[in-house]
């Protein structure tokens, strides 16, 4: 579970590799501004996403519970920022249900589940970077 | 106000430069796996000797020690004789017996082990335990006290040699007892 602005998300636990504390970032010169920078992880030049500003233009707060969610795109090392970081909750797939309205900006945020204080909605890894991006961030990377 | 919304509060703050640039730093290192297999090894006294079975063989610790019942025509110090075990008879076997020769150590024994696998188990008197360890299998030491020996390695838990027993020999042992 995580926050950005004060909504929750989810994401899931299976394609989380390791959580560690928001470390500062190198940052990149002509990336999206979403792209907070390059972090060094076991060796590896792996780039960082601030979900913050990709999905409502501001960088999560720079606290203990904003954390770095280390996941793998198409095999790459990857790295999430999200607020609030500090627990994890299990639903059933059943659960989870369309939102039924079109989010072109954001087509990596999926469907929802509600509980009593409102809706989570699920952030899908594998729909969180335009193509080109993700081509120029992993070739980056890798070089 | 509930233990939750605490904790987020409570880490609802910056942390300090140092803090995140130590993390940094820890977070670069390549991760080392640790390569070493572990035994995992239950510790106990017959007497003057410290042993261990693995843990895999422990059935239960019984303690008071159950009555032995002995058997009339026992010819060999380490069969001691029958105990009730929840209503069941087992073979009560002296593991000292196997070590020194003889069937009863010095020390007083003040628990009984049950151990063995699905299909043929012991009770064993024993003289006091030390739980379970984790030991790395490349800090065992080969123990070749001859052909017989019932234990096959050595190791040392807070400076004091505990011997492995070698679970082959012991049945194999105890089978030949059995059969006499």
């Amino acid at each position: 579970m995580l926050q950005i602005s004060g909504q929750r998300y989810a994401f899931p636990a299976v394609e989380v590799e390791e959580i560690i504390p928001l470390i500062p970032c190198r940052s990149l010169a002509g990336v999206p501004p979403y792209v907070s920078g390059l972090i060094d992880y076991r060796g590896n030049a792996v780039p960082v996403v601030d979900l913050g500003t990709m999905i409502c233009g501001t960088p999560c707060a720079r606290y203990y519970s904003t954390r770095i969610l280390l996941t793998r795109i198409q095999g790459n090392l990857l790295g999430l920022i999200g607020e609030e970081v500090t627990i994890s909750q299990r639903w059933n797939d059943e659960q989870w249900k369309p939102l039924g309205v079109a989010q072109r900006q954001t087509p990596f945020l999926g469907p929802v589940v509600n509980d009593d204080q409102g809706f989570i909605q699920r952030v899908e890894a594998a729909l969180l970077l335009p193509e080109p991006v993700r081509a120029a961030l992993f070739e980056r990377a890798h070089s | 106000v509930s233990e939750d919304s605490k904790l987020s509060r409570l880490l609802r703050r910056e942390p300090p430069a140092e803090y995140l640039e130590e993390y940094a730093r820890v977070v670069a290192k390549p991760q080392v796996r640790e390569e070493a297999t572990y035994a995992s090894l239950f510790v106990f006294d017959l007497g003057p000797e410290r042993v261990a079975l693995p843990v895999t063989s422990l059935q239960e610790v019984l303690q008071p020690p159950l009555r032995i019942h002995s058997l009339p025509n026992r010819r060999h110090p380490a069969l001691l004789g029958l105990v009730n075990l929840h209503g069941k008879l087992e073979i009560c076997v002296s593991l000292f017996a196997l070590l020194r020769g003889v069937s009863r150590a010095p020390q007083e024994e003040t628990r009984m082990l049950v151990w063995g696998s699905n299909t043929q188990r012991f009770v064993s008197p024993i003289t006091g335990t030390h739980g379970v360890v984790r030991v790395k299998v490349q800090e065992l030491q080969p123990f070749a006290a001859g052909p017989t020996s019932v234990v096959e390695s050595t190791f040392v838990l807070a400076a004091q040699p505990v011997g492995v027993l070698s679970l082959p020999e012991v049945n194999e042992q105890l089978t030949r007892v059995l059969s006499r």
